[in-house]
């Protein structure tokens, strides 16, 4: 009998708090619809890693080997970035490639709450991991955090998608902030010059040669990006290409999350220094906002056509969210204000941007 | 997981001065591609806007 009650008498308060912590998680996903296809299994994975002495985790643990098998040598992330290749249409991007810049202008949260997390006492590694979340790009996010702080994966990885799924509440304020009416009632003219197959499929091809030749680190990230990508645009294999955007992702999605959960115990999760990590994710967030609106600003400055600020925004990676957020923002001001396309293109440079912004932070912390 | 240095310890401060370090490098490092990705985009619309 004793034996049937074995869990409940090695019950530890962490546990049952990280049971509670399930249950949001679980929660946020299905009723809130926030991030369901990573926040579920992440959920239900982290219940799986607190019944105590869950078979589950533990040398033999199914979560365990998951991890080792797909996240501690960063295969899932990397194969997930072939599945989000696939997915990014780069046309809209293409007619518009001024919208680049914003791309890199709003990856300064990242950066900044680096040098935060810093201040408060995280090592180097540490606080380039949790500034990462501001890359609003949960695969480039897991990517780095594995490599720089496997400990903070857990933390990092429920902040990254959280913020993510909250951007339509967190960055309307920070622009209106930043902005007058005036300015978020300007109009964009988009390019909308038809972009060749050739250049479509050029593209992917001589980003992956120029980012891996001038940082060999970011290869991987941005080579799988680009490769999923190819497999779009090539049009010879659609067939893998809707497997890659389907199953693949699909798949991998599931693994990724249940894999994420083995990190998610008590003893490891409970800790003051998360809900430091969690604040600091807002702040990338909110930093990267700020990034892009000001420097949409500054060039409005010198520019004969001014651009509307709040298009820098959407330069962070979250897409399709961030672009119909400043699309919404701009018909608030004016009904006739037609924003989405400038603001896509500079999501979809956003997508680009997290992900060198990743690479160069490999690079640059030894 | 362990914080490495006290918060706004000396410390602290000298890795927020490497953190910034790197803050510099990669903005600008971003930048840089970012803009070799235009002047790219730039070209190869200009080369097969014609040949195609």
């Amino acid at each position: 009998m004793e034996d049937l009650i074995v869990g409940f008498t090695n019950i530890s308060i962490g546990q049952i708090v990280m049971l509670i912590i399930a249950g949001i998680l679980i929660y946020l996903a299905i009723k809130k619809d926030y991030e369901p296809a990573l926040l579920l299994p992440i959920g239900f994975g982290t219940i799986l890693a607190n019944i105590p002495m869950s078979s589950a985790i533990g040398e033999h643990g199914v979560l365990s080997i998951l991890f080792n098998f797909g996240i501690a040598n960063e295969l899932f992330p990397l194969l997930i970035f072939i599945a989000i290749g696939a997915m990014i249409d780069f046309s809209v991007l293409l007619k518009n490639p001024f919208m680049l810049l914003f791309g890199a202008a709003a990856q300064f949260g990242i950066f900044f709450t680096m040098a935060s997390a810093s201040l408060f006492g995280f090592s180097l590694k540490q606080a380039a991991s949790i500034g990462i979340i501001g890359a609003a790009d949960g695969p480039t996010s897991i990517y780095v955090a594995n490599h720089f702080a496997p400990d903070l994966l857990g933390p990092i990885s429920v902040a990254a998608y959280s913020y993510m799924a909250l951007v339509p509440i967190i960055q309307p304020p920070v622009i209106r902030f930043l902005t007058s009416k005036e300015e978020r009632k300007i109009r964009i003219k988009s390019g909308n010059k038809e972009i060749s197959q050739t250049v479509k499929i050029l593209f992917p091809i001589l980003i992956t040669i120029i980012a891996g030749l001038v940082a060999p680190s970011a290869v991987a990230l941005v080579g799988f990006l680009m490769f999923g990508n190819l497999l779009r645009e090539c049009g010879v294999l659609e067939r893998l290409s809707k497997s890659a955007q389907n199953e693949l992702a699909n798949l991998v999605t599931i693994l990724l999350g249940l894999s994420i959960a083995s990190t998610m115990t008590a003893d490891k999760f409970l800790q003051p220094q998360t809900l430091l990590i969690l604040g600091l994710g807002l702040i990338a967030f909110v930093f990267d906002t700020a990034g892009g609106v000001i420097f949409a600003k500054i060039l409005n400055l010198f520019l004969k056509n001014k651009i509307n600020p709040m298009v820098g925004a959407a330069g962070i990676s979250a897409f399709p969210m961030s672009a119909r957020v400043i699309q919404k923002m701009g018909q608030k001001e004016d009904p006739q204000n037609f924003l989405l396309m400038a603001a896509t293109s500079a999501n979809v440079a956003g997508q680009i941007g997290s992900v060198i912004a990743g690479g160069l932070i490999l690079a640059l912390i030894k | 997981m362990q914080l490495t240095n006290a918060p706004f310890s000396p410390e602290a401060l000298e890795t927020t001065m490497q953190a910034l370090d790197v803050m510099l490098k990669g903005m600008f490092g971003v930048f840089i591609f970012m803009l070799v990705f235009y002047l790219l985009i730039v070209a190869l619309r200009k080369i097969y806007e014609k040949k195609e």
